[in-house]
């Protein structure tokens, strides 16, 4: 595996099981070692600095869902499936907006991957529920196979 | 035989907020325009009564996603008023810095992915993306540099949240102001050439005799402090916002509209009124570059609104640039006060004109009325005047073009819906 072309980036903030990308991203970072390039980002336009000789995008995201918190859902860019799953933003950028201005300027990379990892709720301030931190290793597991077989 | 066409714009898209366009047109005549925001009320001005002084700034923030800053500034310069203090001189031009943040954040957004395909016959940021990557991916640049000030001096770029009554709750460390020095330096050249980028568009010839109005203060470029100044030669305290202007509400619209009191007429705030205004403040590279793209004043051109917001760019750059390189903390962060009753009033420029914000609050510190007037409401009443002079020119055409090019000068003025909608007036009618 080329690890400089290999993009792995959580995506959250710090409130509740809204920080899971991040959490996710921590763990991976943890068990790929430097196989993986690993970032954060609170923002999803943050993406469109780092995307430069990356060949390999992943992201991981909360997924503001009816399911049960902790459960993992992979999509493949592009894929209507991601614009109605609610990756919306309020306030900037959606996750899918960054993606289309990214293919739209000619940087999107070749792969990408969303992991979008469903949640409940999202506290301001309060740290990741049990259930969906419990799912963390697992999820960082599966993405690591991912990265390293596909 | 009377003819009636009557054109709708169901939502009006690349604006803050939610908002459609109705037109009447009767043998050939247009009979009435209306700009309708119905997007719900916020009702802010009444969660804000029985609050403590101290959550203004951040509960005020929550209106704008876009512009929070400019709700922290008014709210805290017009509570330090009604508290009579002052804050360290220190801490003047911090606040300026983080208010250049939110202008460049604001204006770089609506310049390069809200306003800008409109001259190219494209219909979003994303289209235009295609045709213009490098302009396009300059903007999200400078874009980021905005709010990375925000981040660094207000704590995050969405709602910041270290404004404080009476200055800040945390300084920055020298060293993390000096670190985006040469980043700012680089910036500053792409604001000039984004801003040249912008001056050779094409503009429709469409000029209207405008009442601009905007704060005019004598040695700076109006951001947080100035006197209210109009084209009719009015300069006023700010204190007397609400003896000459005056809100009403329209049944077609959840925002309010701001008139001229005496005389009813509309007017218009935002760059262009600042420009026209305090050209002669802008900082030294701004103004050269004004005079360089042929930017005289007056300019009364609302689509050339997108060059005077990349000439704000470059001001903002330029002065955040001189903050940066001078910062020293060497001030408390801010100044202590006991609670006591009293009003106070300000007016600040947010990215989209002037807002004003007007407190009372008790002994004990507690807000006892609210009155927030913000600039996309004080334009509402413009853009449909402009919009009934603009639609004779182009009633021949097909009703979709119609549509289209009324959106398009809708787009020029940055309407900010959300932050306009912070009101309901009630008429209760009792029997």
């Amino acid at each position: 595996m080329n690890s400089a072309s290999v993009l792995l980036v959580g995506i959250g903030s710090a409130h509740g099981d809204d920080r899971v990308g991040w959490s996710v991203a921590a763990a991976v970072a943890q068990r790929a070692g430097d196989q993986v390039r690993v970032r954060t980002a609170a923002a999803p336009a943050d993406l469109l600095d780092w995307l430069a000789g990356v060949d390999r995008l992943h992201l991981c995201d909360a997924w503001l869902t009816s399911e049960p918190g902790g459960q993992l859902t992979q999509w493949s860019f592009p894929d209507p499936a991601i614009e109605s799953a609610g990756f919306g933003s309020t306030h900037s950028l959606s996750l899918p907006a960054a993606l289309r201005l990214a293919a739209e300027l000619g940087t999107l990379p070749r792969e990408v991957i969303l992991w979008g990892v469903s949640i409940e709720r999202a506290e301001p301030g309060a740290p990741l529920s049990p259930r969906v931190a419990a799912a963390v290793p697992r999820i960082a597991e599966r993405i690591c196979e991912v990265l390293e077989y596909a | 035989m009377d003819e009636l066409r009557t054109i709708r714009v169901a939502a009006i898209t690349r604006v803050e907020g939610e908002g459609g366009l109705s037109i009447h047109v009767r043998d050939g005549a247009v009979t009435g325009v209306e700009l309708r925001i119905f997007e719900p009320p916020r009702l802010f001005e009444a969660l804000l009564r029985g609050k403590a002084l101290e959550q203004a700034p951040d509960i005020t923030a929550r209106i704008c996603g876009i512009c929070p800053v400019a709700y922290q500034m008014s709210a805290v310069h017009a509570l330090e008023q009604a508290l009579g203090i002052t804050i360290p001189p220190p801490l003047r031009p911090l606040r300026r810095l983080l208010y250049c943040g939110e202008w460049i954040e604001s204006h770089t957004l609506h310049v390069h992915l809200l306003h800008a395909p409109d001259f190219f016959g494209c219909a979003s940021g994303l289209e235009l993306a295609k045709s213009h990557p490098e302009a396009i991916q300059r903007g999200l640049q400078l874009r980021k540099l905005g709010n990375r000030l925000l981040e660094v001096l207000g704590g995050r770029a969405i709602h910041p949240v270290n404004v404080a009554v009476g200055g800040f709750y945390r300084l920055p460390r020298r060293t993390e102001l000096a670190a985006l020095v040469d980043d700012f330096a680089r910036g500053l050249e792409a604001a000039e050439a984004a801003a040249r980028w912008v001056a050779a568009f094409e503009f429709p010839d469409f000029e209207q005799p405008y009442d601009f109005v905007s704060l005019w203060h004598p040695d700076e470029y109006p951001l947080c402090a100035g006197s209210l100044r109009t084209s009719d030669g009015l300069l006023l305290d700010v204190a007397e916002f609400e003896q000459q202007f005056t809100e009403r509400q329209v049944p077609h619209s959840t925002a309010l509209q701001a008139v001229r009191r005496a005389t009813g007429g509309t007017y218009l705030v935002g760059p262009l009124a600042r420009l026209n205004h305090c050209r002669d403040q802008l900082a030294p590279l701004a103004r050269a570059l004004a005079d360089e793209l042929g930017l005289a004043t007056p300019c009364c051109n609302p689509y050339q609104g997108i060059v005077a917001r990349a000439v704000e760019v470059v001001h903002a750059f330029e002065e955040a640039l001189g903050i940066l390189r001078a910062y020293r903390p060497d001030s408390e962060p801010r100044v202590r006060y006991e609670p006591r009753a009293g009003r106070g009033c300000a007016a600040t420029e947010a990215p989209r004109g002037l807002l004003y914000h007007s407190y009372e609050i008790d002994n004990e510190g507690l807000i006892t009325r609210a009155t927030i007037v913000p600039p996309t409401s004080q334009n509402q009443a413009r853009i449909e005047e402009d919009l009934r002079h603009y639609l004779p020119q182009i009633l021949a055409l097909p009703d979709d073009e119609v549509a289209l090019a009324c959106e398009r000068l809708v787009r020029s003025y940055d309407p900010c819906i959300s932050c306009s909608t912070h009101f309901l007036k009630v008429n209760w009618v009792r029997q």
